[in-house]
């Protein structure tokens, strides 16, 4: 009794949570209370991208819970600004114990607040395997020799491409160099018919790669330098910005689109650069639309990719850590991982798993899967979430619309992301 | 429980001995009814409010240990273009929103306070945003204001060019003026409605035997004697404009573009606080917005705070 009204206490404390970061403290100090005896409660919160996330998610913790029956597993989807929300649960003290974290700066900011623990004894004591997962996706998350989260899936961006479109301009295969790409582009341009060969939005994970593939990149391997302004890189964001200044590529609002995706399952896009997400999207939304999915072209040097992997960590203030531990061990073992790619919702963090049955069974995903060896993770140094998500953005939406050159936005973002640099260490 | 069992078996004998002690009881027995809100006032708004002006001296980033930085957050503020942006469109905002929208209103309040027919389901469809919710109106927008919605193929019928409304730093914010005057001239309408049913009567006759037009009796009565509903709808406008973050936060999907051009002061303390890590920052131009927003509410106090009688 004393029990389910915690519960449903707690639960109204989440939708309240915006609202009153105080009540939520006295309603949360309810849920937790309960610890006593022998079963442990812990709490696992992440965004959902759907309902149905959520329900699959409730699922596979049951599964936990029948073969550990003495942790009891709540899980409490945050709705909306997740990066937002959680934050002030750090704040009001009442941080759930296993936590998604995110790429992006995301990952490197709770590591440098040590907000998440190092996981080394538990690795160590559980003989957990950190070798058999994609060291880039790892990388993310470790710092100082520790690591700090155990990659639960990512996601790297690929080409999708509009076979109905392809056909209607004669294109027979999806682009592999940037010549073709932007030749093809170019032949899926119909301006008449709001038709573009690529349609993107211009932050900066949607133009990084280009960087990289021209052998260059936003910033030097130890992220204590910006590189933006090398030739490679000036040669890789001209190629991004020109797409645009020719016609060939166009921003999402221009065709009354909110996000590239959508552009894309509306027919306007021949191209679109996006990760796994799309694809669930697409076969609810715009069912219609008849697609592959490729690797990026090559450029001058490779044909790399950006990849977002999420991790499971676990909290400072969490009470019950091995049984945090044990919950993600659970969830991305070889097994628990299958698990949750046998949903469809983002690509393992394991190799191993990238000849499941499932991938067979939904072969449109190869070209996702080719991808993510030659993809690097998403990050950047704390600090950096203004920057990256407005600084970058305006610089690059000025050199596409041509009221600034490529060179003159990537000498200013050089000189703004240094002055951040300088003012931080 | 226990003691106000004691104090109401006490107090008869009292009252009858000394008179005084009587009323103090009734005002103590207020202050206990009041205590509830008075509490909830000072938790919820008060309190933050006070601690806000404390953590606009401090640096943070709601993750790390807070350090006293003095009025650092105040001069980095000072020299940082984004903020003089979005005090910019803040002021622009409210510069445009409130004539406009006041204008409107007392113009569509007069109207409604003739005999006119369909007088009921006029005063319903104006007062009607005015009770929507604030991010249904905005949502239902961005179909309107999309780049192929249903502004732009009214205006391409009437052979005229539509911008990308709110893709377009020149027309993004002027697209959520219209927007917020649609939407609050309704409810200062009603305002202005009561204000003029409380005009005596006999000054319109009075006037009317004078043989004054109908826009003189405008001019000379309605308006001047309007001037306390004038003064509210005025403040309470200056006030909500200047506060305005859900429309833009909403229509410009959280960023304040494109371009910075939808950035709003509370917008940007929104961003300030919970995604760029900078809660002392946001909690300074917090304190500004206050600042600001007083001394305005005090210059309007001054023009439209006096009542004209006659």
């Amino acid at each position: 009794m004393n029990q389910t009204t915690g519960r449903r206490q707690a639960r109204r404390g989440g939708a309240l949570m915006m609202g009153g970061a105080l009540l939520l403290v006295v309603l949360a100090a309810c849920g937790s209370s309960n610890a006593s005896g022998k079963t442990v409660t812990i709490t696992l919160s992440g965004w959902t991208s759907s309902p149905v996330e959520a329900q699959l998610m409730q699922k596979e913790l049951q599964g936990f819970t029948k073969s550990h029956p003495s942790i009891h597993v709540k899980y409490r989807p945050i709705a909306g600004n997740y990066a937002a929300v959680l934050k002030t649960r750090f704040v009001a003290g009442d941080a759930p114990d296993v936590i998604y974290v995110n790429n992006g700066g995301e990952s490197s900011t709770f590591i440098k607040n040590g907000d998440i623990i190092p996981l080394n004894p538990y690795i160590k004591a559980s003989g957990f395997q950190l070798s058999q997962f994609y060291p880039s996706a790892l990388a993310l998350f470790q710092s100082g020799g520790k690591t700090y989260a155990i990659p639960k899936d990512q996601s790297p961006l690929a080409l999708f491409y509009n076979k109905t479109l392809f056909r209607q301009a004669g294109i027979t295969a999806p682009p592999t160099t940037w010549t073709q790409f932007q030749h093809d582009a170019q032949l899926l341009t119909r301006p008449s018919k709001h038709q573009y060969g690529l349609i993107n939005s211009v932050q900066e994970p949607r133009w990084a790669e280009f960087l990289y593939q021209a052998g260059g990149g936003v910033m030097n391997s130890g992220m204590t330098r910006f590189t933006l302004t090398s030739a490679a890189s000036q040669r890789g964001f001209r190629f991004f910005v020109n797409l645009y200044r020719k016609g060939y590529a166009a921003v999402p609002t221009s065709v009354g689109a909110t996000w590239g995706g959508q552009a894309f399952g509306m027919g306007h896009a021949g191209m679109v650069l996006s990760g796994d997400w799309l694809v669930p999207f697409l076969n609810q939304t715009y069912p219609h639309t008849s697609y592959g999915i490729a690797p990026l072209p090559y450029g001058p040097k490779n044909n790399v990719s950006l990849t977002f992997p999420v991790g499971y960590g676990i909290t400072k203030d969490s009470a019950h850590p091995h049984a945090a531990w044990t919950l993600i061990q659970y969830l991305t073992s070889v097994s628990g991982m299958t698990k949750w790619m046998n949903l469809g919702l983002a690509l393992p963090t394991r190799p191993a798993l990238l000849s499941l049955p499932y991938y067979r069974a939904h072969p449109v995903l190869q070209g996702l899967l080719q991808q993510l060896p030659h993809s690097i993770a998403w990050t950047f140094p704390p600090g950096f979430v203004e920057y990256s998500s407005t600084t970058m953005t305006d610089q690059a939406t000025l050199a596409i619309e041509g009221k600034e050159s490529a060179t003159q936005a990537l000498a200013n973002m050089q000189k703004a992301g240094q002055a951040i640099l300088q003012s931080n260490s | 429980m226990q003691r106000s069992a004691a104090a109401r078996g006490a107090i008869p004998p009292r009252r009858v001995r000394v008179p005084g002690s009587g009323r103090w009881r009734e005002a103590r027995a207020g202050y206990l009814f009041l205590l509830p809100s008075v509490v909830l006032l000072f938790v919820f708004v008060a309190g933050p409010a006070l601690y806000a002006f404390y953590l606009s001296l401090f640096s943070w980033n709601l993750l790390n240990h807070m350090h006293f930085v003095g009025l650092a957050n105040f001069s980095g503020l000072w020299h940082l273009p984004l903020f003089w942006t979005a005090v910019g469109n803040t002021a622009l905002f409210a510069g445009v929103v409130v004539p406009t929208q006041t204008l409107i209103a007392l113009g569509i309040a007069a109207l409604m306070n003739q005999h006119l027919p369909a007088r009921g389901f006029f005063r319903l469809a104006f007062f009607f945003p005015a009770i929507s919710s604030s991010a249904a109106i905005s949502i239902i927008f961005m179909w309107i204001y999309n780049k192929f919605g249903i502004l732009n193929s009214l205006l391409t019928s009437l052979h005229l060019y539509g911008p990308n409304w709110l893709a377009n730093p020149v027309y993004a914010l002027k697209a959520i003026m219209i927007m917020n005057i649609w939407t609050t001239s309704g409810y200062f309408m009603v305002v202005f409605l009561a204000g003029l049913q409380s005009i005596p009567r006999e000054l319109y006759e009075a006037a009317a035997i004078d043989g004054a037009a109908a826009w003189q009796t405008f001019r000379a009565i309605t308006v001047p004697l309007l001037r306390p509903t004038t003064f509210f709808i005025v403040v309470m406008g200056v006030i909500g404009t200047l506060q305005m973050f859900d429309q833009s936060f909403i229509l410009s999907q959280g960023t304040g573009g494109p371009l910075h051009s939808t950035t709003t002061i509370v917008l940007l303390v929104y961003q300030f606080i919970f995604s760029y890590g900078k809660v002392g920052f946001g909690a300074a131009a917090t304190v500004l917005l206050f600042v600001f927003t007083l001394l305005v509410t005090l210059g309007i106090n001054r023009w439209l705070g006096a009542a004209t009688e006659y």
